[in-house]
């Protein structure tokens, strides 16, 4: 692993070649979804907060909702030379994080399905994933190799 | 369903005052609980876009979350938040024992809940008085994880309806060995114009 630390803060969407690592810190219901075209090594982290843009209009900001998220990372990806055809994706987060909410009825739940939603819209396959739980996660996205490293406070890492 | 929120300095003041009044209670009751002293910052009102809140107020260190949910006139959640060593510490001075480790054990972990429960219910209660308005504390919830993660949770179940949130956040620090917590108000939107709209009634300014 090597190259620059780019930092994808909550409700960002940032696309790098290789070599970069993406990261984002601390997701809790957040979902952090990782594409990657492997063939030219171009790659993108979405730090998605919330699962539609519905209701939110005028849209502020499209990195923060799923719907709108997945679509601005592939063009992102594409400028850089990505073609959508051979990217793939990892996803991660999505969690609860305290036990008192009742079984389906959390944000991050909610976050995780309009992200497998919003990749099949798109006919992006997902080949990892480590979302739900009760535990807060770290990404880290290395574009030379497509491997997502999840890291926990007390659970260990993870490699997707 | 999104709005944004327009308040005046003079609104920004009072809410500030109410969030004051109902953080010196909390942390009153904690300085009885453990019988000694705990100084409070003044107390921040911050009205921000989730987001900047979520990335402005945690990072990747662990910490002790003590979740408390309002319900009747004022709905909204309480927390409380400490990082690891503090809570401990906490739990040690209550208890008169030593801390276990770095993991919390289950005692540990009901005495925190108890201390989130007690410090919520004093925030409540002197939020309830000065406004005459009934609210109603849940049982509390705790997790021990990453702030971000936490905090993450936390404001987008509570705020997801909005563009802007608004928190009022009380640092304190615990006297004789210099630990620190935070205490969080957030209000859901709703509530938060039932207290505007009462607070300018206070003041004459109407509804």
């Amino acid at each position: 692993m090597s190259g620059p630390v780019i930092v994808v803060d909550i409700a960002d969407v940032k696309a790098a070649t290789e070599p970069a690592r993406l990261v984002s810190i601390g997701l809790g219901s957040c979902v952090g979804v990782a594409l990657f075209d492997s063939s030219c090594k171009v790659g993108s982290l979405a730090h998605i907060m919330l699962p539609t843009s519905r209701g939110y209009e005028p849209v502020d900001n499209r990195a923060k909702y799923a719907d709108t998220a997945i679509p601005m990372a592939l063009e992102e990806m594409e400028k850089l030379g990505a073609s959508r055809s051979r990217i793939v994706a990892k996803i991660a987060g999505g969690a609860k994080m305290f036990s008192f909410i009742p079984k389906d009825d959390y944000i991050g739940r909610k976050n995780v399905l309009a992200v497998k939603q919003a990749l099949k819209k798109e006919d992006i396959e997902i080949v990892a994933e480590d979302t739900g739980g009760n535990v807060g996660r770290t990404v880290e996205f290395d574009t030379s190799s497509g491997t997502l490293l999840v890291k926990t406070a007390r659970r260990g890492v993870k490699r997707l | 369903m999104v709005r944004q929120l327009v308040l005046g300095e003079l609104e920004r003041d009072m809410l500030r005052e109410v969030g004051s009044i109902g953080a010196s209670h909390a942390t009153n009751s904690l300085a009885e609980m453990t019988n000694t002293k705990v100084s409070i910052e003044v107390p921040a009102l911050e009205i921000r876009p989730v987001e900047q809140l979520i990335s402005r107020e945690g990072g990747e260190e662990l910490v002790a979350g003590v979740y408390v949910e309002l319900e009747g006139d004022v709905r909204g959640v309480i927390v409380l938040m400490l990082d690891v060593a503090s809570a401990l510490e906490l739990v040690a001075q209550i208890t008169g024992a030593p801390p276990s480790g770095e993991e919390l054990t289950e005692m540990e972990v009901s005495v925190l809940q108890e201390v989130g429960n007690i410090m919520a219910s004093h925030f409540s209660n002197a939020l309830a008085d000065f406004l005459g308005l009934k609210i109603m504390p849940m049982p509390p919830a705790l997790a021990v994880d990453m702030a971000a993660a936490l905090l993450d949770f936390i404001m987008l179940e509570q705020a997801y309806k909005t563009r802007d949130a608004i928190l009022f956040k009380t640092r304190f620090i615990f006297q004789p060995r210099r630990i620190g917590g935070s205490i969080f108000l957030m209000p859901d939107p709703e509530s938060l114009d039932r207290i505007i709209a009462l607070l300018r009634e206070k003041v004459g300014m109407g509804a």
